[in-house]
């Protein structure tokens, strides 16, 4: 499988957001197994240590961890914690760049509101 | 011991070519010298010298065998001492193995079959029959490791230091004999070499051994310095 | 636990060409190196010094801890799969893989064969015979079925088409998964192997330009595209690796991340942003006036 990384940022913070996209979107259920790192690294052709790193991160972050001898689990409470945080980096990681886009263009942010509504109808 | 016996079975894998070649042609140089005593009768006894041929062959051989094997050994970790004891030791048993036949063709030349029915001398020289079973065993022993050896001291060489150095080398030689012919012209000592040659051919052997030795430490010094 | 390679100061001069020029650093037990840079930059020449077929001017090199020259406890421990590999003329694929187990004590018969199978080699057919993707294959398939604990790849898919190249990523993923051992990757096709590496030497006219994490890499420089005067006042107090101009457009690859003061200042000149990857961060660090940009890199 080949899929392609982003090549501004480090692969292991990558492959963490892929597992927490899953866990997001309900592929991951709590207590679900995750697949090893041997699997990672095999699936995205990448390194073991770097899918181990990514791995790692969320178990420090509390969203997965490890039951020895059998492999890692998504958390109890893991769903929410990762909405949280991804709320809280919405405004910044999207909202911000669409205001600016937004201003550069002339739009108002009366006009900015209704393209959002028409947006969440529309859906 | 398990890479030196490696490097053993690396060259039996080349070993029909060692073992094969040679001796065709021997017996082709053979066949050739019995026509030729069949259809000129009545002569003197002869020795073409037609065995050279396998000495020469040899040489060559064990020369190729190891520019060959050299570069594919390093290539698998192989130390160049480990590689140099393979090499000598295939080298051992190809010579004895060649001795014994060498041996026994020259046996059945002079004592058994009383010849070939023909007036030519293939596999004996008129020495021989003075010496015993083992010295002429030996000679022959030596004379082919010492071909063997002086191929693989020249294959050394090219590995070392390259086409250069075999220039170097032959031509140095070369120039060494051609001030010695000079020498031995001018000086008149072409009848005392012959006579000497003559009356101690079996000494050679000794200096054979001798210079077998020098070749193996030589090429065995070329090599661990040698680079792919 | 011992480091599989040490080297300080190692140098190879032919004359006064420095084939390798003062070079030092580690490799690591158990982990994916890369050794990258242009043909030439002298990573062949290192790797044949470390594997004592070639014999260095001045320096130290230990492997495993001991000097390799004629030592068998470290010869036995590595695998250099070459790019010029040489063969006796009448040996088979067969020949090659029966010798091997001669030389390598952890060689796995079976899986050689079978990784045969999944190359689709012709088992019988002599060496001298084969094209150069399956001699590429026959080399790979040695190094991996070798399980030593140093085992070096120099450019070992020549010649392979992607599938094949594919199919190498994963089984050596694979077994080393399984086996973990130090394999050292040397290759000019950066992008496709930077995933698999976990650190990186980068080599340039035989000296030693990068020694670091490959994550670390990622994300070290980006490209930032736009109207030359826009573009110089971004980067004024940014350091450049390089500059390209076509017409009155410049782009210029700048040291440091896209974080979000970066975006935003993009934004207010209307620049774009790109990253560059590994590749075209060593395309840039190796072209000219290597070594002030290798120094601002760092």
């Amino acid at each position: 499988m080949d899929s392609s990384f982003d090549d501004s940022r480090p692969i292991f913070v990558q492959i963490a957001e892929r597992i927490e996209d899953d866990i997001l979107q309900g592929h991951l259920p709590e207590e679900s197994q995750v697949p090893s790192t041997n699997q990672f690294a095999s699936f995205y052709q990448i390194n073991p240590a770097t899918a181990a790193k990514g791995v790692n991160m969320l178990v420090d972050q509390g969203i997965l961890y490890k039951k020895r001898g059998i492999g890692m689990f998504v958390a109890k409470g893991a769903r929410e914690k990762l909405l949280e945080k991804r709320k809280a980096q919405f405004y910044t990681q999207h909202v911000a760049a669409i205001v600016r886009e937004a201003r550069k263009l002339g739009i108002t942010a009366r006009q900015l509101a209704e393209m959002i509504l028409k947006g969440e109808d529309s859906q | 011991m398990n890479r030196i016996s490696g490097v053993i079975r690396m060259h039996t894998r080349v070993v029909v070519q060692w073992m094969m070649v040679p001796w065709i042609i021997l017996l082709f140089a053979f066949g050739i010298n019995y026509l030729i005593s069949a259809s000129v009768a009545d002569s003197e006894p002869f020795n073409s010298g037609g065995l050279a041929s396998l000495f020469v062959w040899m040489l060559a051989i064990s020369a190729t065998a190891l520019t060959q094997t050299f570069p594919f050994a390093l290539g698998l970790s192989v130390r160049r001492t480990d590689f140099f004891l393979g090499t000598a030791a295939m080298i051992g048993l190809v010579s004895v193995f060649s001795a014994v036949l060498l041996f026994l063709l020259s046996l059945a030349e002079s004592e058994w079959a009383g010849g070939w029915g023909t007036h030519f001398t293939f596999f004996t020289f008129p020495f021989m029959t003075d010496l015993s079973m083992i010295s002429r065993f030996g000679i022959f022993f030596i004379a082919i490791l010492h071909c063997c050896f002086l191929g693989i001291f020249l294959a050394s060489l090219y590995c070392r230091f390259g086409r250069n150095g075999l220039f170097v080398f032959f031509g140095c030689v070369f120039l060494a004999l051609s001030a010695l012919s000079v020498a031995a012209t001018t000086f008149g000592w072409w009848l005392g070499i012959f006579n000497w040659l003559g009356e101690h051919l079996a000494d050679l052997a000794l200096w054979a051994a001798l210079l077998t030795a020098v070749y193996i430490l030589a090429s065995y010094g070329l090599l661990r310095r040698s680079t792919v | 636990m011992t480091n599989a390679v040490e080297v300080r100061g190692l140098t190879k001069t032919y004359g006064s060409v420095k084939a390798v020029d003062d070079v030092s650093f580690t490799i690591g037990e158990r982990k994916i190196y890369g050794l990258l840079g242009r043909n030439g930059a002298g990573k062949t020449t290192i790797m044949h010094l470390i594997t004592a077929q070639l014999f260095p001017t001045k320096g130290e090199l230990k492997v495993f801890g001991e000097a390799p020259y004629e030592n068998n406890a470290v010869l036995s421990r590595v695998c250099f799969i070459k790019e010029s590999q040489k063969y006796p003329d009448t040996f088979r694929i067969a020949d090659v893989l029966e010798l091997c187990a001669s030389f390598f004590p952890n060689w796995d018969r079976d899986y050689a064969y079978s990784l045969l199978d999944e190359f689709r080699l012709p088992v019988r057919r002599r060496v001298k015979k084969l094209s150069r993707g399956m001699l590429s294959s026959v080399g790979i398939i040695v190094g991996l079925a070798s399980r030593a604990p140093l085992t070096i790849f120099d450019e070992p898919y020549l010649g392979l088409d992607a599938v094949a190249r594919s199919l190498f990523y994963d089984r050596l993923l694979e077994d080393y998964a399984e086996h973990p051992r130090t394999i050292v990757l040397s290759t000019h096709l950066i992008d496709e192997v930077s995933r698999i590496l976990e650190h990186v030497l980068v080599m340039d006219g035989g000296r030693l330009l990068l020694d670091e994490d490959a994550d670390a890499l990622r994300g070290r420089a980006f490209t930032a595209v736009g109207p030359a005067a826009a573009v110089e006042a971004f980067v004024s107090g940014r350091q450049v690796l390089s500059r390209e101009s076509l017409g009155g457009i410049l782009s210029a690859v700048v040291i440091g991340p896209i974080d979000a003061e970066v975006r935003r200042r993009a934004e207010e000149l209307a620049l774009e942003l790109a990253p560059v990857s590994l590749q075209q961060l060593i395309v840039h660090m190796t072209g000219e006036k290597s070594g002030r940009k290798a120094a601002h890199a760092q």
